[in-house]
C-alpha cells in the first residue's frame, strides 16, 4: 500500500540523495566554530524538546519514587511518635494509685479492649499482656480511682469487669476525713453513699475512699481474701450532703473520681503472689 | 495516511526511545544494537528511497548534534544508507527473519565502514580497528534485535509483501 502511494521516479530519488548529501557535506566542511554554533542551534529545535520531555518523564518517575519513600518514612515516624506518646501515657498510668500501706497486693495493668454498648456502660472487657491468675470480685481501679470489680474471667488474659455504674453494684466506702463508713450505690445518673447517720459529720468536698471491709455476697462462693477490696482507693468527692427530716440516714451524693467513659489502661488489684502465672515474668 | 503515521511513530520510537533508553539498558560489554539503523531499515524498506534518504539525513543530523565536531558525517552516512536500502525495497524476500537480520547487519557494517573511513581521513587517528571491535558485534546484535522489530512493523501493516 505504501509502495503504491509513495513512489518516486529515479530522478527524484537521485535529486533527494544529492540534496541531502550536499547538505551533509556542507555541514561537514563548515569551519569548526561555525559547525558547533550550527549544531547548537539545530539542537535547540531538533533534540532539546525530546530530551526535555524525556528528562521530565524521568523526573516525574523519580519524584513519585521519592514521594513514596518519603510517605513511608513519614508514616513510620508518625507511628513511632504515636507509639512513644502512648508509651509515655501508659508509663504515667503504670504509676497507678498508691496502695494502702501494709496491703500485700499488686497491680496488674490491663488494656480495655471492649465496652458494653449501652447508654451508660456497666461492663468493660480488659486484656492483660501477661497471664494472670485472677478471680471474680477482685477490684479494678484506674489511675484516678476505683472503677469496679472483676465479674467474669474469660481466660488468664481476659476478663469482664463490672463497673460501679452497674445497677446492683454496692461497695463499702469510708469518708476519709472522719472515717465514717457507708455503702456506695449507683442511683440513676449519680452515686450515693447510704447508711450514714443523719447526725454524722459529713461535708461537701470530703473525699470518699474504699473502706476495705469485706462485702458478703449471697449466692456466691466466698472468694476469701483474694477478692477483698483494699482500703484507700479514691472513690469520689462528696458534692451534696443533706439530712432530710423524714429519714434516718443522710442523703450524700458523690462525684466519682474515675471516668467510666474512657479508660485505656486499668489495673486489677490482686493479692501478691497470685499475679502472673508461673513463668510469665514480673509485672513491675 | 494512518500508515505513514504508524511508520513515523514506529521509526521515531525505535530510533529515539530505543537508542537513548533501551540501548544502554541491554548493552553487552558496551556493545548495544544500533536502533537508529534498525529504524532506517524499517523506514526505507517500507517507504522507499526518498523517505529513506530524507529520514536517514534527519536521523544522522540528530545524531550529529551530540558530536558537533563531526557535524554532517552521520547525516551523510545515513543519507547514503537510506538511499541504498530504499533501492533494495521490493528486491528482498518478504518475511524471512534471516534475510531481515542480514540486511540490518550489513547496513550497520556499511554505515560504520563509510563513517570510519571518512572519520579517519578527517582526523589524524585511524579508527578502522573499531570495525572489528565495535562494528561487527554491534551489527550482529542489531540484526538479532531488528528481527522482532521488523515483525512488529509487519504486524502493524507497515511492511507489505510488495515492499
Amino acid at each position: 500500500m505504501l509502495g503504491k502511494t509513495f513512489s518516486f521516479p529515479l530522478r527524484g530519488e537521485l535529486l533527494t540523495l544529492a540534496v541531502c548529501a550536499a547538505l551533509s557535506v556542507t555541514l561537514l566542511v563548515l569551519p569548526s566554530g561555525t559547525r558547533i554554533l550550527v549544531a547548537d542551534s539545530l539542537g535547540l529545535v531538533l533534540t532539546s524538546p525530546y530530551y526535555q520531555l524525556r528528562d521530565f518523564g524521568q523526573d516525574i518517575l523519580k519524584t513519585r519514587d521519592d514521594n513514596a519513600w518519603l510517605k513511608l518514612r513519614v508514616a513510620e515516624m508518625e507511628l513511632l511518635a504515636a507509639t512513644g506518646e502512648r508509651m509515655q501515657r501508659d508509663a504515667g498510668r503504670l504509676a497507678g494509685p498508691a496502695l494502702d500501706p501494709g496491703y500485700d497486693g499488686d497491680l496488674v495493668p490491663c488494656r480495655v479492649v471492649m465496652r458494653q454498648r449501652a447508654r451508660f456502660a456497666t461492663m468493660i472487657k480488659v486484656h492483660s499482656l501477661v497471664p494472670v491468675a485472677w478471680r471474680p470480685w477482685q477490684p479494678v481501679i484506674s489511675s484516678a480511682g476505683y472503677l469496679g470489680r472483676l465479674r467474669s474471667v474469660i481466660s488468664d488474659h481476659e476478663a469482664w469487669v463490672e463497673l460501679v455504674t452497674a445497677p446492683d453494684f454496692a461497695q463499702g466506702v469510708e469518708i476519709e476525713r472522719t472515717g465514717l463508713l457507708g455503702v456506695l450505690r449507683p442511683r440513676g445518673d449519680r452515686f450515693v453513699v447510704e447508711m450514714v447517720g443523719r447526725d454524722e459529720d459529713v461535708q461537701v468536698g470530703d473525699t470518699v475512699i474504699t473502706s476495705g471491709i469485706a462485702e458478703i455476697r449471697e449466692g456466691d462462693a466466698d472468694p476469701g481474701g483474694a477478692a477483698l477490696t483494699p482500703r484507700g482507693f479514691p472513690v469520689g468527692t462528696i458534692v451534696e450532703a443533706s439530712s432530710p427530716s423524714d429519714k434516718l440516714f443522710k442523703r450524700i451524693v458523690v462525684a466519682p473520681a474515675a471516668s467510666f467513659k474512657f479508660n485505656e489502661t486499668v489495673f486489677v488489684v490482686i493479692p501478691m503472689g497470685t499475679g502472673p502465672v508461673s513463668g510469665a515474668g514480673g509485672l513491675r | 495516511m494512518r500508515l505513514y503515521l504508524r511508520l513515523i511513530t514506529l521509526c521515531a520510537a525505535v530510533a529515539f526511545v530505543g537508542g537513548t533508553m533501551v540501548g544502554p539498558f541491554i548493552s553487552i560489554a558496551g556493545v548495544a544494537p544500533d536502533f537508529t539503523i534498525i529504524a532506517l531499515v524499517i523506514l526505507s524498506l517500507a517507504a522507499g528511497s526518498v523517505p529513506g534518504t530524507i529520514g536517514g539525513f534527519l536521523l544522522g543530523l540528530i545524531q550529529d548534534l551530540s558530536t558537533p565536531s563531526l557535524l554532517g558525517l552521520q547525516a551523510l552516512c545515513k543519507t547514503l544508507l537510506g538511499f541504498g536500502l530504499g533501492r533494495l525495497r521490493g528486491r528482498l524476500i518478504h518475511g524471512m527473519p534471516l534475510v531481515e537480520a542480514t540486511v540490518i547487519a550489513i547496513a550497520v557494517v556499511a554505515h560504520d565502514l563509510v563513517f570510519l573511513v571518512i572519520q579517519s581521513s578527517l582526523t589524524t587517528e585511524s579508527h578502522l580497528l573499531s570495525i572489528f571491535t565495535r562494528t561487527l558485534p554491534a551489527a550482529i546484535y542489531s540484526g538479532l534485535v531488528g528481527i522482532p522489530l521488523l515483525r512488529v512493523a509487519d504486524y502493524l501493516g507497515i511492511l507489505r509483501q510488495e515492499d
